[in-house]
C-alpha cells in the first residue's frame, strides 16, 4: 500500500538550490564566451568550448557543492544541472562570445 | 565573498582584460602586414593570449565556486547560536529541509499558525487581563 505523504520536497530548498546553480551558470557561461570571443574561435570550435566549459562546470559543481550526491538537492538532477538551464547559457554564450569576437578584431 | 575568491576574481579579470588588449593589438598589427602585403601568411594568435584568456577563465570559475560557504543558521528564539551545516545547498526532502527549521525554533508557517482566526482570543485577552491586574 503506498502512502500518499511520501517523498515530499521542499519548494524553500529547490529555489534556493536552483537559483545558486543558475547563477554560476550564469557568470560561468558568460565569461567563457567572453574567453572564447578572445581566442577567436569560429564555428564548432566556439560551440565546442561552450559544452567543454558547461560540462567541466556542471562537474565541478556535483563535486564541489552537491558533495557528489546531487540527488540529495535536487529532484531531478539530471535534468536541472544538466538540460534546464543549457538554452539559456547557450545564447548568453553566444551573445558575448560574438560581441567580444568582434570587439578585438 | 571571501578574500580568496575576491582575490581570484581580480586575477581572472586582469588576465582576461590583458589577454583582449593584447589580441586587439596582434590584430591591428595583422591588418597592417595584409594592408602591405596582401600575399602574406597571417600568423595564429600567439599561444600566450592564448593560455591567458584560458587561464582567466578557469580562475574565474574557481573564484565563483570559493565564494561559496557552507550554509549557516542563527537560532531565532531561545538561546541564540550559529548551527553551521556540513553543506552547501539545501536538502530537498521535506522531512530534511524542516529539520532546520526545528533546530532554528523557526516556524515557517507562522503566519498561518498565527492568525487571528486560529487564536484563542478569549484566553488571549483573559491572560492579558490578569497581567495588567498583576502590574497593578
Amino acid at each position: 500500500m503506498s502512502y500518499r505523504f511520501t517523498g515530499l520536497q521542499s519548494a524553500d530548498s529547490g529555489s534556493f538550490n536552483n537559483s545558486k546553480l543558475l547563477q554560476i551558470h550564469d557568470t560561468t557561461m558568460l565569461t567563457a564566451g567572453l574567453s572564447a570571443g578572445i581566442l577567436q574561435l569560429q564555428s564548432f570550435a566556439g560551440f565546442g568550448m561552450f559544452f567543454a566549459v558547461y560540462t567541466f562546470v556542471n562537474l565541478l559543481f556535483i563535486s564541489w557543492l552537491c558533495q557528489f550526491r546531487p540527488g540529495l538537492y535536487f529532484s531531478d538532477p539530471i535534468h536541472t544541472i544538466w538540460v534546464k538551464n543549457l538554452f539559456r547559457e547557450l545564447a548568453g554564450f553566444i551573445m558575448t562570445w560574438t560581441l567580444a569576437f568582434t570587439l578585438v578584431r | 565573498m571571501s578574500i580568496i575568491s575576491k582575490s581570484f576574481y581580480l586575477i581572472a579579470w586582469l588576465q582576461i582584460i590583458h589577454s583582449a588588449v593584447s589580441s586587439f593589438e596582434f590584430h591591428q598589427v595583422v591588418k597592417h602586414i595584409i594592408l602591405e602585403n596582401p600575399d602574406a601568411q597571417t600568423p595564429g594568435l600567439p599561444v600566450d593570449i592564448k593560455l591567458e584568456a584560458i587561464c582567466g577563465l578557469i580562475f574565474f570559475i574557481v573564484g565563483k565556486f570559493v565564494s561559496y560557504s557552507k550554509i549557516t543558521h542563527l537560532t531565532i528564539r531561545g538561546e541564540e547560536r550559529i548551527i553551521e551545516a556540513n553543506q552547501y545547498l539545501k536538502l530537498i526532502a521535506l522531512n530534511k529541509a524542516s529539520n532546520t527549521d526545528v533546530l532554528t525554533n523557526s516556524d515557517p508557517y507562522g503566519e498561518i499558525n498565527y492568525h487571528p482566526a486560529f487564536v484563542d482570543i478569549h484566553y488571549k485577552r483573559k491572560a492579558y487581563k490578569e497581567y495588567i491586574n498583576r502590574k497593578a
